[in-house]
């Protein structure tokens, strides 16, 4: 099915859906598009995204009530549920909305960057053994918990403290928390909002990485961009070894936002506010039910940096352990922490105004420019790190965040390379072995709880991470500054 | 025809569930969401649970019977199989389902269903002599 509906190009990398477009499910509803959508993409790429239809999803998050400027989509966006994968929308903060479906099941899902002072050259008789390690240390895989067992009132310092409570426990190190989104922690998460429920499937799972596209990889630079920001980051040769945290809020998380949409429906009904897709359910940003889905929403963050918190000290100590050196020798340091899955309160200028606006980021990346108060000093001339994983085969990028993103998308851009292919299309056309077997003549060591997981992960079904990189780069909705290549894989 | 079959999705898993009554169909899609997380995996019927569950509607019905299932499976250990449902309107249902500890070793072939979403819901109760249907996709 491919998606027949009004484009504008507004230049090489931008396309616009006009305001006067309707979907069929805008016609079935008499609803209206506020806003326009704007695509980030090329020619090429256009084509990929209109092969289904996650262009009206885009379209219809624009008749959200209080929607300011436009639905963007960035490039590496998806066909989701209600909201595209992929998708930033902000609402304003007092006629807005907020809503669960437009930060998705995995609250907080996001990716972390740990440098190290190593050279690939001294690393490459480690690797099997260090990733062993990490795969013993690190609990992964479907119906897998981690390691330690919370009481209930852990249960609540976790949603309150995130990475902030990890590090009081002796996870990790105070300086992390510095370089970290919200320093690891937002402020206004009540666990008096979150059910018991989220608070039980969350207990059991903290500190593992789970399942599905959820990893954890040793990688070498393989090309540095921007030299200026990567010496920032602390990078500052090709072969330099880094490792890459990619998980989220776990069961917590899926169990806020179960809970959450059910909570958005009835509050629908209630303020009467017509949908094109139950998925976009939301709540006025000012309502109770609004506030404490915000609320619940930063405790499922809190959470996740928590759990990516917890990873990083038992990387730390699997490197001790292969290395005998200790973490701080061999410069184990945070380089950042981002959430692509998230819903953030923020003040940003529109049309010359500044405002405060609910900013939601559904598969998509924070990507605030030099100079910004949030940012820490080491960050605050070359503008935020932005991390963009990509598959377990061929690389991932760290980007830095511009002035043009803060103009044009409320400072955000892309988070990842995007399915392109479903996991039963995935397991047919990539058989375990063959992709074993490519990954080690690539040179890299994979290691997996599940054998399912390798074809369902397979370095073909995501689109091209590279194209997806360049649509950011030459949009400027964010700068590269390094490439990573992987040479060693934990797989969930 | 089979109780369910799968529906090709890029990012997640859409299963088509069917039943004489609305009922079957949701315990059909029950055990379509187990064969997801366990792979098909055999399920020992060893132990019993019940549940009862509300909603606004009856999309809303499966998206909570589902997810409360999903809750019971990762806070209590459980897999399950075997569903009994009884729908008692558009807004109240119960359940009874068989199953047993999760092993890894057995079961751990799977993947993990987050959530269960409204996106392609269809509930469709046949008429005489036809049977009833539910499509739902999980976000996995």
């Amino acid at each position: 099915m491919t998606w027949q509906g009004k484009l504008n190009k507004i230049d090489d990398y931008r396309y616009q859906i006009p305001v006067d477009y309707q979907s069929e499910a805008m016609k079935r509803f008499g609803l209206k598009m506020q806003v326009p959508g704007i695509i980030y993409t090329d020619e090429k790429m256009l084509r990929a995204i209109t092969a289904d239809d996650s262009p009206d999803q885009v379209a219809n998050v624009a008749t959200l009530p209080g929607i300011v400027e436009a639905s963007f989509a960035m490039p590496d966006i998806h066909h989701g549920y209600g909201f595209a994968i992929g998708g930033v929308a902000a609402f304003d903060a007092e006629t807005g909305v907020v809503s669960p479906g437009g930060v998705g099941y995995d609250i907080n899902c996001g990716v972390r960057v740990i440098r190290t002072n190593l050279h690939i050259d001294d690393l490459k008789q480690h690797i099997t053994k260090l990733i062993d390690t990490f795969f013993r240390n690190v609990p992964s895989g479907v119906g897998v918990g981690g390691r330690i067992k919370l009481t209930p009132s852990q249960v609540d310092d976790v949603l309150a403290g995130g990475a902030r409570w990890a590090v009081s426990e002796g996870y990790g190190w105070p300086d992390d928390l510095e370089h970290m989104e919200e320093n690891g922690c937002i402020e206004g998460a009540d666990p008096s909002v979150v059910s018991k429920s989220a608070k039980k499937r969350g207990a059991p799972q903290l500190g593992s990485l789970g399942a599905g596209n959820h990893f954890l990889e040793i990688q070498q630079v393989d090309e540095i961009f921007d030299t200026t920001a990567a010496e920032a980051f602390g990078i500052t040769e090709i072969g330099q070894v880094t490792i890459m945290v990619h998980t989220g809020s776990r069961g917590c998380g899926h169990q806020i936002c179960t809970d959450y949409l059910d909570v958005m429906r009835r509050a629908n009904e209630k303020y009467k506010i017509p949908l094109v897709d139950r998925e976009l359910s939301c709540a006025p940003a000012t309502s109770p039910e609004g506030q404490k889905y915000f609320s619940a929403m930063k405790c499922g963050a809190n959470f996740a940096w928590a759990n990516r918190q917890m990873i990083t000290h038992w990387v730390r100590e699997s490197f001790e352990q292969v290395m005998h050196l200790s973490a701080e020798k061999l410069g184990l340091h945070m380089v950042y922490d981002v959430a692509h899955n998230i819903a953030k309160l923020e003040e940003h200028e529109v049309q010359g105004r500044k405002r405060m606006l609910y900013v939601h980021r559904k598969g998509a990346t924070r990507a605030f420019g030099p100079g910004h108060p949030v940012l820490p000093q080491r960050y605050r001339a070359v503008g935020q790190p932005v991390i963009i994983p990509g598959d377990m085969g061929s690389a991932s990028y760290l980007l830095v965040g511009t002035e043009t993103a803060m103009k044009q998308t409320f400072g955000s851009t892309c988070h990842g390379a995007g399915r392109r292919m479903s996991r039963r299309q995935s397991a047919k056309q990539f058989p375990v072995g063959e992709v074993l077997r490519r990954m080690e003549q690539a040179g890299i060591y994979l290691k997996a709880a599940s054998k399912r997981g390798i074809s369902e992960e397979a370095p073909g079904v995501y689109k091209d991470i590279d194209e997806v990189v360049e649509i950011s780069h030459n949009s400027g909705i964010a700068q590269k500054v390094v490439r990573l290549r992987p040479v060693g894989v934990v797989k969930g | 025809m089979g109780k369910y079959e799968f529906i090709d999705h890029t990012a997640d898993i859409a299963v088509k569930a069917y039943g004489e009554t609305l009922g079957e169909a949701f315990a059909a899609a029950a055990e379509a969401m187990f064969d997801i997380i366990t792979r098909g995996s055999d399920i020992q019927p060893t132990e019993e649970i019940q549940i009862s569950v509300e909603s606004i509607d009856i999309e809303g019905l499966l998206v909570s019977f589902l997810s409360e299932l999903i809750l019971r499976h990762e806070v209590n250990n459980l897999v399950l199989t075997d569903f009994r449902v009884t729908i008692e309107d558009d807004k109240h249902m119960s359940a009874a389902a068989r199953g047993e500890k999760f092993e890894a070793k057995r079961h751990g072939h799977g993947v993990q269903v987050k959530g269960v979403s409204y996106h392609m819901m269809e509930i469709v109760e046949g008429k005489a002599g036809s049977p009833c249907h539910v499509q739902v996709l999980f976000d996995i």
